[in-house]
């Protein structure tokens, strides 16, 4: 089992002229994925987040290379944090294969109401490139 | 993503229209053309539009040429302000052309009442159409659909909605499309996209959406005006929104499924987001399904609240305050056209129809002053109504703009001026303002935009679409 760390962990979100690009970078994959979680949690207001909840949930994502299962991650989080009103804060990796997409448990805090992130992650120029220490990624957002 | 064009390969062909030849670069199969002034031009071609433009010339079946509208700006894939057609025979759909919030468009109401009889009341106005009217992102009506529901706007769109007591026929035919496209498959609509919809029918979003009360400021065309049954200092109700969570949901699904099966037909990509199958495989059809059931979605949706603009000049105007739907137009669809003598998928991603006169599908009281359109301006500068014009047919496939175009990233926009001191400026105006966010009025302020009146000279002057009426605003509500 793979643990995600935000040890070596980090977020930006950069302008695009009418939308909005996350970059992250992580030593791992699982890393880069809890660390878009973390971001996509940074867009809610503190005074919108509840509590953590104990019950751990069972997420998969496929994509066909990296840059598309990490866009169709955001997009797992986009729906979670707007229909479920729930976001994942810390992920357990349990299978991993990168042609076919990943199974994660995930723990997480229950927003005060469903929350609308984004409208969706795309893949344009969407990246995952191996960079010294892990991995850097860039993803553009439909605000 | 290819490198960025070569400036001097660009030809002017008139004051308003400049052309990017097909050899430009070796994977265009159709030149890309451009409708803008000196100014607008240096605008466009200050970020990746043009880029994208030509990207979107190297899908299959592209058909004639690739058209950027004076309001383009930068997008992801498609540019924002683009049109563009694939033969139906042998071309693509490409969910990205149409973008998250398919069928995106405007709807504009014409009261009896002038702005001096209405006068103080607006402010009433603006806070009834508030309370009436849930915006802000992800906010849900009291509408709530089961699935039998759903499956029937998404196959009838807004004639459902006669039966439910919240049209009429004569909204129905002042509609583009009659508010219901042909050939929505239910079953293309996930289960998560039917989650995110189920109960938003009747809201109005966040970003740029809004409902504003405006008054006619000016007549330039009096005879198209008089069609159209405006008159000069008319109170009018414009309405801005899409298919809402619906409709994202189905744009994030069919992307993906699109990703997936692109390299079984062949197809390779300047960039993944234009990502698209041939409009008669079993991955197209499906999704074009899907596409027309948010399509007929988001007309609902724009009905509704016209439902609840009623109510409310109603509520506040007295029992015998009526508004008549002049139109209802899209700006993000893709629709099955005849241009050339060739079936085609037309996407327009930030453009707006506009057929000129005579066109059957234009509502007979309009017919020969040509299909009506309607540009937004940002927050507090006006807005244009215009009618198509015969020129379109042949240069953007009948299409114009669709508002002003950002110049501003969001972040920008919020650096320049706080929402405080947006809304002060909005009221020093006159303007009455609600909005749920001070953070989303600042990012629509006015500055983060292009200049709405160039925007729609150029539209008027390219032969697009003429000026019929300009708009000044009186109250808005944003999401």
């Amino acid at each position: 089992m793979d643990r995600a760390d935000p040890v070596g962990s980090s977020h930006a979100f950069v302008d695009h002229v009418s939308e909005l690009t996350l970059r992250l970078r992580a030593p791992s994959l699982p890393a880069l994925l809890a660390e878009a979680s973390r971001a996509f949690l940074a867009l809610v207001p503190e005074g919108r987040r509840g509590a953590p909840v104990d019950e751990p949930r069972v997420l998969e994502v496929t994509g066909t290379d990296r840059a598309a299962l990490l866009v169709a991650w955001l997009n797992e989080l986009v729906y979670l944090g707007e229909v479920e009103g729930w976001l994942p804060t810390s992920l357990d990796m349990e299978t991993r294969d990168e042609d076919e997409g990943i199974r994660v448990r995930a723990r997480g805090v229950a927003l005060a109401e469903p929350f609308v992130l984004v409208k969706a992650a795309t893949l344009h120029q969407a990246t995952v490139a191996d960079v010294e220490g892990g991995l850097e990624a860039e993803v553009t957002l439909d605000v | 993503m290819k490198t960025a064009i070569d400036i001097g390969r660009v030809r002017r062909i008139d004051e308003t229209l400049w052309e990017i030849p097909r050899d430009a670069r070796e994977d265009m199969r159709v030149p890309a053309r451009i409708f803008a002034d000196d100014e607008l031009w240096k605008q466009i071609s200050s970020d990746r539009s043009l880029e994208q433009l030509m990207n979107v010339a190297t899908l299959p079946g592209a058909f004639d040429a690739v058209c950027a509208m004076p309001d383009a700006h930068e997008g992801y894939g498609f540019p924002v302000g683009g049109v563009a057609a694939f033969r139906v025979s042998d071309g693509v759909i490409s969910p990205g052309g149409v973008g998250y919030d398919i069928n995106c468009g405007v709807r504009l109401l014409a009261t009896d009442l002038s702005a001096p009889e209405l006068g103080d009341r607006v402010r009433a106005l603006v806070h009834e159409l508030s309370r009436g009217i849930p915006a802000g992102a992800g906010r849900s009506s009291h509408f709530g659909m089961s699935d039998e529901e759903l499956d029937r706007v998404f196959t009838e769109g807004c004639a459902y909605l006669v039966e439910r007591g919240m049209a009429t026929e004569a909204d129905l035919e002042h509609t583009e499309s009659g508010g219901c496209l042909d050939g929505a498959d239910p079953s293309g609509v996930s289960k998560r996209a039917r989650d995110r919809g189920r109960d938003q029918l009747g809201t109005m979003g966040a970003g740029n959406h809004f409902v504003e009360v405006e008054r006619v400021e000016r007549i330039l065309d009096p005879v198209a005006a008089g069609a159209l049954g405006l008159r000069r200092d008319q109170v009018v109700v414009l309405i801005h929104t899409g298919s809402r969570g619906l409709g994202h949901q189905v744009c994030t699904d069919w992307v993906a499924r699109m990703d997936q099966v692109m390299p079984a037909h062949g197809i390779t990509l300047p960039d993944r987001q234009l990502a698209c199958a041939p409009f008669r495989s079993k991955a197209g059809a499906a999704y074009f399904g899907a596409m027309v059931a948010a399509a007929n979605y988001a007309w609902c949706n724009r009905q509704v609240i016209m439902h609840v603009v009623r109510g409310a000049l109603r509520r506040v105007l007295g029992s015998q305050a009526e508004a008549r739907l002049v139109y209802d137009v899209a700006h993000n669809i893709a629709k099955v056209e005849e241009h050339g003598g060739e079936r085609v998928c037309v996407h327009r991603k930030g453009a707006t129809r506009a057929f000129g006169p005579g066109h059957p599908e234009t509502p007979a009281a309009y017919r020969d002053v040509g299909q009506p359109v309607f540009i937004p301006g940002s927050m507090g500068t006006g807005s244009w109504v215009l009618v198509g014009q015969a020129r379109g047919a042949s240069l953007s496939f009948g299409s114009a703009c669709h508002g002003a175009g950002r110049t501003m990233s969001r972040g920008e926009a919020r650096r320049t001026r706080s929402g405080s001191e947006v809304r002060k400026d909005l009221e020093d105006q006159g303007i009455v303002v609600r909005c749920p966010s001070s953070k989303g009025l600042a990012e629509e302020a006015p500055y983060a935009y292009k200049d709405v009146d160039r925007v729609v000279d150029v539209v008027d002057r390219a032969g697009l679409a003429r000026r019929v009426a300009r708009l000044s605003v009186l109250g808005v509500v944003k999401g």
